[in-house]
């Protein structure tokens, strides 16, 4: 029903440590569909947060991206320049953190800095822009609104700064983004809560997401695909109900076996 | 309670615990008090830095009398000095009882320009002619220390200003580009800032001086001064910055604000120079002190404020010689001035510091 809007193809990323080379991705094969919701499930320290950056060429520097395309709507993004990536990041492709307390500025108003995205992507007057974002939040479910744009991160309880996050993230209308375990640090209801937003969001918005998590149950429910990975390799990519009922991998089958 | 503190921002509570010291209050007080002297110079000033009255070279400040022949409470008065030549030819001052002066509040005098464009005559106090008024005595020339400190006061204390805002402006941006990005430009931009810092600042500062034109005019000359100045405190400023810079740089809403969009220079400066501001307002404040003494001692020596313009650096090179300060000590005011501002501005930052910083904070409860 959807075409590939993100298609990554033999992605590999290795880290250099003073005399050798390791790859911490090898030949990664990923797609994201348009309006769909892709879990990429795989153990800690698999490379599931390095696939996401590199999709936002946000590396840290001693990693190297070696070879393979990234193409998002069809334009590979290991091409463009530095400059060029700008207008991508937040307005095309944006990202959601797993902390939101570290991923906003302690020292600005969280409402000030959803603000910023529309600063850098929209031309909004100032008046309209404060009314958006009290929209956004409003969107994302945020009781009071008006309250949480006044607030220091520190201030809002986990929940609330996990919604906020994604209220930034969604605040540019991107077509996709990158989710790295958005509710690893929220308890069971709230973790149900982001799951619902997250439906939500894709329907209202046309969105894709690339849900990262190490949690096979959140995916089960929420992700249209699944792609396993392990040890920096996709071993597995296919639609929920199918690998949830015939995993072609060992790897898969375990993961589930420690599921159930 | 609890409601309360959240709804306290942080100046608010900085605020509060700057209040505590009683000292560094009145230090503000005074500073405020300065600074709104040299504004208002013109209106609060008796004369203009420029009227001279050779008669009176070297006049000692005027008594203000309160009373009256008859010891009785009046509207107070000066008298005019004459003076004789004693053996030495030194001239020797005394008051000329013949006619008193009352001193009027909003007396009408010397026209001038109130702050730079409003054509006014109207000083906040002043004698009638041929009276004059020398609260704290008159220069070599009979011009008003008075008055000179004031307008003086505006090229002393506001070369600090801009000196430290320009000389911050470079080294804010060079620490925060050299941290931020590292490798190459920080290994070049810090060796730049480490030749700046080999020379002694005080003779970078002649040198520089020695580059200037001649032809310039007072007004290019302040400029200059204030732009040689600036040269000299960047950078040390700027490899603390780096420092700061460099562990904010591995902060996760740095990360956040590049996978928003934000470009490097963006980040720089929205998202970490503000993480080094209660840093910088200290170091702001205790380096203010810095300008002021460079301009003064550039001045003293000749080399900076040319007279008839008044610096209080240039007013005291008349201190230079011990005999004029031994028979007119208040040609020393000046000093006096500079004195109560640089300590002013230390007690500031160094109070500033212990109520900004959180690491004392927890210290002191
Ligand atoms: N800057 C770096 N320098 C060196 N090695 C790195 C760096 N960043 C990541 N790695 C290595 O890359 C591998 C993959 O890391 P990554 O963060 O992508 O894992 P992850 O799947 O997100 O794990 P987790 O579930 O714990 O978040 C790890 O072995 C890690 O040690
Ligand atoms: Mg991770």
């Amino acid at each position: 029903m959807s075409e590939i809007l993100l298609d990554i193809r033999n992605l590999s990323v290795s880290v250099r440590e003073s005399q050798y080379k390791k790859n911490i991705l090898s030949k990664v094969n990923l797609q994201v569909k348009g309006q769909n919701i892709l879990g990429l499930v795989g153990g800690s320290g698999s490379g599931k947060t390095t696939i996401g950056l590199s999709i936002l060429r946000l590396l840290a520097p001693a990693l190297k991206t070696e070879e393979g395309v990234i193409l998002f709507k069809g334009n590979d993004l290991l091409k463009l320049s530095r400059k060029d990536m700008c207008p991508i990041r937040g307005k095309e492709i944006s990202m959601v953190f797993q902390e939101p307390l570290y991923a906003f500025n302690p020292v600005f108003r969280v409402g000030d800095q959803i603000e910023e995205v529309l600063i850098y992507h929209e031309q909004m007057k100032r008046k309209e822009r404060k009314g958006y974002v009290l929209n956004l939040l409003e969107k994302v479910g945020i009781p009071d609104p008006k309250r949480a744009m006044q607030s220091y991160s520190h201030q809002l309880s986990g929940g609330l700064r996990q919604r906020a996050m994604i209220a930034q993230a969604i605040a540019a209308n991107p077509n996709l983004i990158i989710a790295d375990e958005p509710t690893s640090n929220l308890d069971v209801t709230r973790q149900a809560q982001i799951m619902d937003l997250f439906r939500r969001l894709k329907t209202q918005l046309k969105l894709s997401i690339l849900l990262v998590t190490h949690d096979l149950g959140m995916v089960k429910h929420l992700a249209d695909e699944i792609a396993v990975i392990k040890d920096g390799t996709v071993v597995e990519q296919g639609e929920t109900r199918q690998v949830f009922n015939r995993p072609s991998h060992l790897y898969t089958c375990k993961l589930l076996e420690a599921l159930s | 309670m609890s409601k309360q503190r959240k709804s306290k921002t942080q100046f608010q509570l900085a605020l509060e615990n700057y209040k505590k010291n009683g000292f560094a209050v009145l230090c503000l007080v005074i500073l405020i008090v300065l600074y709104g002297g040299a504004i208002f110079a013109d209106f609060f000033a008796p004369y203009t830095y420029l009227s001279e009255s050779r008669d009176n070279s070297y006049a000692p400040p005027s008594k203000v009398h309160f009373f009256d022949e008859d010891g009785l409470i009046t509207r107070p008065y000066v008298y005019n000095r004459v003076f004789h030549f004693d053996e030495y030819k030194r001239r020797i001052y005394e008051e000329d009882l013949s006619r008193a002066y009352p001193i009027r509040l909003f007396h009408k005098g010397e026209e001038y320009k109130f702050l730079g464009f409003i054509p006014m005559d109207t000083h906040l106090f002043g004698v009638e002619e041929p009276g004059m008024l020398y609260l704290f005595g008159a220069d070599s020339r009979g011009r008003d220390v008075f008055s000179r400190l004031l307008y003086g006061a505006r090229i002393s204390l506001s070369i600090g200003l801009i000196g430290v805002s320009i000389s911050f402006s470079i080294g804010l941006l060079v620490g925060g580009i050299a941290g931020y990005y590292g490798g190459k430009i920080d290994n070049v931009l810090m060796r730049l800032c480490e030749m700046f810092m080999m020379v002694p600042g005080f003779y970078l500062m002649l040198a520089l001086r020695a580059a200037v034109p001649d032809d310039f005019n007072s007004f290019q000359v302040y400029l200059a001064i204030v732009v040689i100045l600036s040269f000299i405190g960047w950078a040390s400023l700027a490899r603390i910055i780096r420092g700061m810079s460099i562990s904010l740089r591995e902060r996760e809403y740095v990360l956040a604000a590049k996978a928003m969009g934000m470009t490097d220079i963006q980040i720089i400066i929205k998202h970490i120079l503000p993480h080094t501001v209660s840093y910088s307002i200290v170091a702001v404040m205790l380096s203010i002190p810095g300008y002021i003494l460079g301009e003064a001692a550039l001045s003293l020596l000749g080399l900076g404020i040319q007279d008839p313009l008044a610096s209080w650096g240039n007013m005291l090179s008349e201190a230079m010689a011990i005999a004029h300060i031994r028979l007119h000590p208040w040609i020393l005011m000046p000093g006096v001035l500079i004195f109560l501002t640089v300590m002013s501005f230390n007690v500031i930052g160094d109070n500033l510091r212990d109520c900004l910083d959180p690491l004392l904070k927890g210290e002191k409860k």
